[in-house]
């Protein structure tokens, strides 16, 4: 079955055709026209307006992260150059004589006996190294032997003052290397 | 210039014997195609959309007056479509013929509208467009003032389904597929509503010519 409104071509829907263009002749009124004109135009501006602000933004944002990328790189090279210094690790071995050092009272024990030195007179060396009076939690006559140093940090560990009793003995140790016998 | 779009022909209506004076402009067989210069407008070329707008602008304006049958609504109608038009550059894809798209979008803010205003009224407000063309002798201006009003009642007497479908296919040009896909209905139920709608239109032509 053929199909007359398969194409616009037919005779009688032609004339149909031709007498409706024929009788319509309605104008579009200009402000119309001007109207979406005036849309058109206006949203290819808008349209322009974010590329180019797409245009610097980009750039920007890629400096931006390099910019960033390497601040991250460098702090995090700082951190590994003061990792692998072995002169900046703390030496658990030399804690107990800094520490001991750094003790005010040390410093002033430390201080007189060059002043002793300064005038002559004859300074045990253990002197320099064994905290002495106050500062120990051993005192002085506990300390004067081995075995009273020794009943001192049992009597210590005894009180359950186990830190203490392990700096005395760490005192002990240094003070008496040959001591180790008896312990 | 008012040129003949299509070759002159005589329905038997008495109205064509001058059609060297229609107002349809001719096809631009040479010129880029619809679907070119929408690319091109979405690429920002605004003269492209121009040269595209003026190529449909009276025909859809027509096809939403006479679907419509209000002016007001007619024209916001129209600036609707033609912002979706634009809007939509971006996502344009030439599938389809342009003027299907058009149209499609156009049929849509219809609906829409009439989704909005239940109360849809029949009532026919187009203003008479009384200022005929200067060059146009007086006898030509009456034949078209009594052709239009011809049209005009024969086509409001049409239910709103056939008056689309017979605007899309005289108006717009489009064939039946393209029809059944702005109208998002099957080919056949476009091609009855069609065939109705050309038969009323005929008939209620001829009628009035023979009162005449």
């Amino acid at each position: 079955m053929s199909d007359e409104y398969e194409t616009t071509s037919t005779a009688e829907n032609d004339a149909l055709r031709a007498t409706y263009q024929f009788g319509v002749q309605e104008p579009i009124p200009p402000h119309l026209d001007d109207a979406v004109l005036r849309k058109a135009r206006a949203d290819v501006r808008k349209d322009r307006g974010f590329s180019g602000f797409s245009a610097w933004r980009r750039p920007a944002a890629f400096i931006a992260t390099v910019g960033l990328s390497l601040a991250i790189v460098i702090e995090v090279g700082d951190l590994a150059i003061f990792e692998q210094d072995p002169l900046s690790r703390p030496d658990p071995q030399q804690d107990f004589a800094t520490k001991a050092a750094e003790s005010p009272a040390r410093i002033r024990q430390i201080g007189e006996i060059a002043n002793q030195r300064a005038l002559g007179e004859n300074i045990d060396i253990k002197q320099l190294i064994i905290p002495t009076g106050g500062d120990g939690v051993c005192n002085d006559a506990q300390i004067s032997t081995p075995e009273s140093w020794l009943a001192c940090i049992l009597r210590l560990r005894a009180d359950g003052l186990s830190e203490e009793a392990s700096a005395e003995m760490g005192k002990l140790l240094l003070a008496y290397p040959g001591f180790t016998a008896a312990e | 210039m008012a040129v003949a779009r299509n070759p002159p022909l005589d329905p038997g209506y008495g109205l064509l014997s001058r059609a060297d004076q229609v107002a349809y402009p001719p096809p631009m067989k040479d010129a880029l195609r619809d679907s070119a210069l929408m690319l091109r407008y979405r690429d920002g070329d605004v003269d492209a959309f121009r040269v595209l707008y003026e190529r449909h602008n009276d025909s859809l304006y027509r096809y939403l007056l006479r679907l419509c049958k209000h002016r007001d609504i007619a024209e916001d109608l129209y600036q609707e479509a033609w912002s979706k038009i634009i809007k939509s550059r971006q996502r344009y894809r030439p599938t389809a013929k342009f003027t299907t798209f058009l149209y499609r979008v156009a049929h849509n803010c219809f609906i829409d509208h009439i989704r909005r205003n239940k109360r849809h009224t029949n009532e026919i407000s187009i203003d008479p467009d009384d200022s005929p063309s200067t060059t146009d002798e007086p006898l030509q201006v009456t034949e078209r003032l009594i052709a239009r009003e011809r049209l005009n009642r024969a086509l409001a007497k049409l239910p709103q389904e056939q008056r689309d479908v017979v605007l899309l296919f005289l108006e717009a040009g489009l064939n039946l597929d393209e029809i059944a896909s702005v109208t998002d209905v099957n080919r056949e139920t476009a091609k009855s509503r069609l065939r109705y709608a050309t038969a009323k239109l005929k008939a209620a032509l001829a009628t009035d010519i023979h009162h005449e």
